[in-house]
């Protein structure tokens, strides 16, 4: 499903921070695992995805270290830090709220 | 070659148009080598994990457009991938590259600056030299100038050998007698320079017409050197005269050297050519009162020296001049300011340091010296930022010189009660304008030379007249106003470093006469132990005393 890409702006970071929480990915990796946990729902673009990683680096969220696999492949790999960690949980939470509400708005039925 | 190869094995096992796609992103990318290579191999394992379950050369292909379509406008992720690489950078990099940016700037607007700054010249457009040749020049027929004969004279002296230099610069007392006899040859063989020189002290004035197109500095200086020695000559000629008892001859040449310093010094002249007459004045003097401590004139005799001494300096009131100084300054000022526009009438840094080494040659290196020259960096910037501009600079002289006029009407001992130090005030107004710190002459040492000057003829004046009373009375005069008052003196002289007139006390069969000197106090007529020098001719310590003479052995 294509989401707006503002409405997307603000979860993108969010989801990326989730997934990296249960383990360290490469970029390939993390595009996949976005779109089966999202069932599908969530497809980041390629285009985005990599500039997001780079700004969340930036923001010493995630921290990134290049390794090379037995096959000889060199992956940069991606984890969430300590300061990526407290964010999420903020985050998460703010979007568990929001979440709650605009089920609220969307369940609501005249009485 | 090399780069070619390491492309090949990059993209070894990938479609070309990813290879097309990468080459083109990171060129977009427009950031550091080192970062770009960086994601090229990021996106480079992505696509290789993209296409790594493609069975066929197609299906990889089908992928790798379907992928690259996916990452979408190349031109905007490589600005996103830039934008976001940069944010990586540590604080420190960041601060650096923001300095470097600001450094470079700052180069340019240097650069840029400095291009204006020296694109500027100088506009010369008033003939100070010629106002200067009709301040200096007395309404009087080109006959009665006394220059021409100074000038002839002055070439026979052009050049002595480095030694005859020495002693024509040496104080006659200090002359041992082999160094007098090899003067007296070197004189001898010279009559005619001292023939012409009397002819041209006869002369009722003495003005140069100068001319020159590089300025007043460079018409005012070059016959320096010559004046000097003619003048010491003279000064030597009369001292050997005394020497060997030829009174009247000595008292001639005396004449012509006070006529001649006169000449120099009276009137409008450069500070330097008031220099060398007071020269002419310090080496009569001395002459005479070595004639008048040695050998006894008659009263009548005495009475007639009296008289010329009297004629020669009437309404001669010996204070500097400054008015031909004050138009070479202003001269050296046009030269040395661009003029308006290009350059915004900066210093011109050329000319200041022609000005500076003494040659007249423009020379087109001294910018690329400036430069060269780390020591002088802070000289440069100063040149080139703060330094005041022309009219600042014509501001401060214009100032200066107000004040010059006031001070040198009046005596160091009045300038001292009003706290005032000549030279160290005329250093602070003028401290930082590298063109005035240059031009501006050590006027305050000039001024106590002129003082001075003044103080020795007035007490070689009043030592005549006390020689003459004790002549005709038989003893000395109890005070200088008894002098006065007997009608052999006309005034009593006055010490321009004391209170009141000079200083005079009977001593038995003799008498002292001194001035406080230049610690302005009364030491009792004590010599100080600084024999003196050329520009501190009675030395620097206690009183100045001008009788007796100091005993010199023969």
């Amino acid at each position: 499903m294509k989401f707006e890409s503002q409405l997307l702006k603000g979860v993108a970071p969010v989801v990326v921070l989730e997934i990296l929480s249960r383990g360290q990915m490469y970029g390939y990796e993390l595009s996949r695992a976005i779109e089966q946990r999202s069932g599908e729902i969530l497809t980041l673009g390629k285009g985005t995805l990599y500039p997001l990683l780079y700004n969340l680096e930036a923001k010493k969220l995630v921290a990134a270290k290049w390794q090379t696999t037995d096959a000889g492949r060199k992956r940069r790999y991606y984890s969430i830090t300590s300061k990526g960690r407290e964010q999420l949980a903020g985050r998460k939470q703010q979007l568990q709220e929001l979440t709650k509400g605009l089920r609220l708005v969307f369940e609501w039925a005249p009485a | 070659m090399e780069t070619k190869r390491e492309d090949d094995r990059r993209y070894e096992d990938l479609p070309d148009c990813v290879a097309a796609f990468l080459s083109e992103l990171v060129e977009h990318m427009r950031y550091r080598r080192t970062i770009r290579e960086d994601v090229r191999a990021e996106l480079q394992s992505h696509f290789a994990e993209e296409l790594r379950a493609c069975a066929s050369e197609q299906d990889k292909q089908k992928k790798a457009e379907e992928v690259i379509a996916g990452f979408g406008d190349i031109r905007l992720l490589a600005t996103l991938l830039r934008r976001a690489k940069r944010r990586c950078r540590p604080p420190w990099q960041t601060a650096l590259v923001r300095a470097t940016q600001v450094v470079a700037v700052l180069v340019v607007c240097f650069v840029v600056y400095v291009v204006w700054f020296l694109a500027g010249k100088p506009v010369v457009t008033t003939d100070y030299i010629a106002q200067f040749n009709r301040l200096a020049r007395p309404p009087a027929d080109e006959r009665l100038n006394a220059a021409p004969f100074y000038i002839r004279a002055a070439e026979m002296v052009k050049e002595p050998a480095d030694d005859i230099a020495e002693l024509l610069k040496s104080e006659h007392r200090d002359l041992s007698a082999e160094q007098k006899q090899r003067l007296t040859a070197w004189l001898d063989q010279r009559r005619e320079m001292f023939d012409l020189l009397a002819e041209g002290a006869q002369k009722p004035h003495y003005w140069r017409t100068y001319e020159g197109e590089y300025g007043m500095i460079s018409v005012l200086l070059p016959h320096v050197p010559s004046y000097r020695h003619l003048v010491r000559a003279a000064g030597h000629r009369a001292q050997l005269l005394v020497d060997e008892g030829r009174h009247e001859e000595a008292l001639t040449t005396i004449d012509v050297c006070y006529r001649c310093g006169r000449h120099l010094r009276a009137g409008n002249k450069t500070v330097v050519e008031q220099i060398i007459g007071m020269v002419a004045e310090k080496v009569a003097t001395d002459a005479l009162l070595g004639l008048l401590s040695r050998h006894c004139l008659k009263p009548a005799r005495l009475a007639e020296l009296q008289e010329e001494l009297e004629g020669l300096f009437v309404d001669e009131d010996f204070i500097l001049k400054v008015a031909g100084e004050k138009l070479a300054i202003y001269d050296e000022i046009q030269r040395c300011f661009t003029a308006g526009r290009l350059g915004g009438e900066h210093l011109y840094p050329r000319r200041l340091e022609s000005l500076r080494s003494g040659n007249d040659e423009r020379t087109e290196d001294v910018v690329f010296d400036f430069v060269a020259t780390p020591r002088r960096w802070g000289q440069l910037a100063r040149v080139l930022f703060v330094h005041p501009d022309k009219d600042q600079t014509r501001a401060t002289f214009d100032r200066a010189y107000e004040l010059w006029e006031h001070w040198l009407r009046r005596t160091p001992a009045q300038l001292r009660a009003e706290g005032i130090n000549f030279g160290d005030e005329t250093e602070r107004m003028i401290k930082g304008n590298l063109l005035l710190e240059v031009m501006v002459p050590a006027l305050g040492r000039v001024y106590e030379l002129s003082c001075l000057t003044k103080v020795r003829f007035d007490a070689a004046l009043a030592i005549v007249a006390l020689l003459r009373y004790e002549a005709e009375e038989g003893r000395y005069p109890e005070n200088l106003h008894e002098l006065v008052a007997a009608g052999y003196l006309a005034r009593v002289p006055a010490d321009p470093w004391g209170p009141g007139p000079l200083t005079y006390r009977r001593t038995g069969e003799d008498f002292l006469l001194y001035g406080w000197g230049e610690n302005f106090t009364d030491d009792g007529g004590r010599r100080g132990t600084d024999k003196g020098s050329s520009s501190r001719p009675l030395g620097t310590g206690d009183d100045w005393v001008f009788w007796p003479l100091v005993q010199v052995d023969s």
